[in-house]
């Protein structure tokens, strides 16, 4: 029979559920000190976490222990023996309990705010065109033209950036002030200006998405994105973990 | 890079040893103050940007900022700051087309 992790939860008293929506899927704790971790068993030989297939079963697990505890949703790449969880428990409960502790009453939401990269360059290479940046100029006019396009190229991706920058503070400027932590990552892929994740308190949320409503008639030509609530999947730090390379983010 | 005197000159429209536009430094100075909580210079500079300089991306960004500010105002109930600052915008808009 294999175990699969749901989380960590701020309990260590005794559940024993079938999760409805699931394919039969029955969940245990497994007790240690104050906390504990959710597991279930599955004889079933598909019951594997990253199988895509059953990422909605985990989903729906993760919701249905968020709504009476505090979940840190991590998870195992491969199903784990009774003993594995014990020990780990064990060597990380203090990290756990930070966790826990940080993350009470926080939900996590992902916002996605895209642009048209090609046509934020092409306006900002017009600007350039029209000598509105600094320009590089040589005197001595011997293979000087490759040094000057290496100089316009780095001047546009530059002010490319900057502009990145600027938007994103805008937008966080608005959104930010509802989220007690968030972590960004800016121009990952094309149009992508940024893939954003806030830490909320479940009391603020109606507020948060109240907030993000006013994008969609926003000005500005970007598109945006909002997922959430979700358990705070991106916000959990272990860092003494042993066996962190067993722990993966959905 | 090398000095003027080596054979290179860094120059732009200004003057400025810089290879920042004008607009720019005025949406970055705006932003800045926005940041800070001084929304009565930071409104000022991104008026600046939109009358002064309409048709760049700089413009793009103020107007967001303004409208994101105008919201915060009618959010602290303060409406009638939200509706000047519109109009405000509406007017630099008109008068650009």
């Amino acid at each position: 029979m294999k175990i699969v992790s749901y989380g960590v939860i701020d309990s260590s008293e005794t559940i024993d559920s079938l999760i409805t929506g699931t394919k039969g899927i029955r969940i245990y704790n497994i007790p240690y000190r104050d906390i504990g971790m959710v597991i279930s068993g599955s004889d079933r030989s598909s019951m594997k976490v990253n199988n895509n297939d059953n990422t909605p079963d985990y989903k729906l697990v993760v919701e249905h222990l968020m709504q009476k505890f505090t979940v840190l949703p991590v998870r195992f790449r491969t199903p784990v023996s009774k003993k594995d969880i014990l020990s780990i428990m064990e060597n990380n409960y203090y990290d756990f309990k930070d966790n826990l502790n940080r993350l009470r009453h926080k939900v996590e939401f992902g916002l996605r705010v895209v642009w048209k990269e090609d046509e934020v360059k092409d306006w900002i290479t017009r600007e350039y065109k029209r000598g509105a940046y600094g320009k590089l100029k040589a005197y001595d006019p011997r293979g000087i033209k490759f040094i000057e396009d290496v100089f316009d190229k780095y001047v546009i991706e530059k002010e490319f950036k900057d502009m990145a920058d600027i938007f994103i503070s805008i937008v966080d400027n608005y959104l930010g002030k509802y989220a007690s932590e968030k972590r960004f990552e800016k121009l990952k892929s094309k149009n992508l200006l940024l893939k954003a994740l806030y830490l909320i308190d479940k009391k603020r949320q109606k507020e948060f998405k109240e907030a993000f409503d006013l994008f969609r008639i926003a000005p500005g030509n970007l598109n945006y994105t909002l997922r959430g609530p979700l358990p705070p999947f991106n916000f959990v730090e272990i860092e003494g973990m042993k066996h962190r390379d067993l722990i993966n983010k959905l | 890079m090398q000095s003027a005197s080596h054979g290179w000159h860094f120059w732009n429209s200004v003057g400025d040893i810089t290879s920042t536009s004008d607009p720019f430094k005025l949406l970055n100075m705006a932003n800045e103050f926005d940041r800070a909580g001084v929304l009565t210079y930071a409104v000022e500079l991104y008026i600046k940007i939109l009358d002064q300089y309409p048709d760049t991306m700089e413009a793009v960004a103020a107007r967001l900022a303004v409208f994101l500010i105008a919201k915060g105002y009618e959010n602290e109930g303060n409406k009638e700051t939200a509706i000047a600052l519109v109009r405000k915008v509406t007017v630099i808009s008109n008068e650009n087309c």
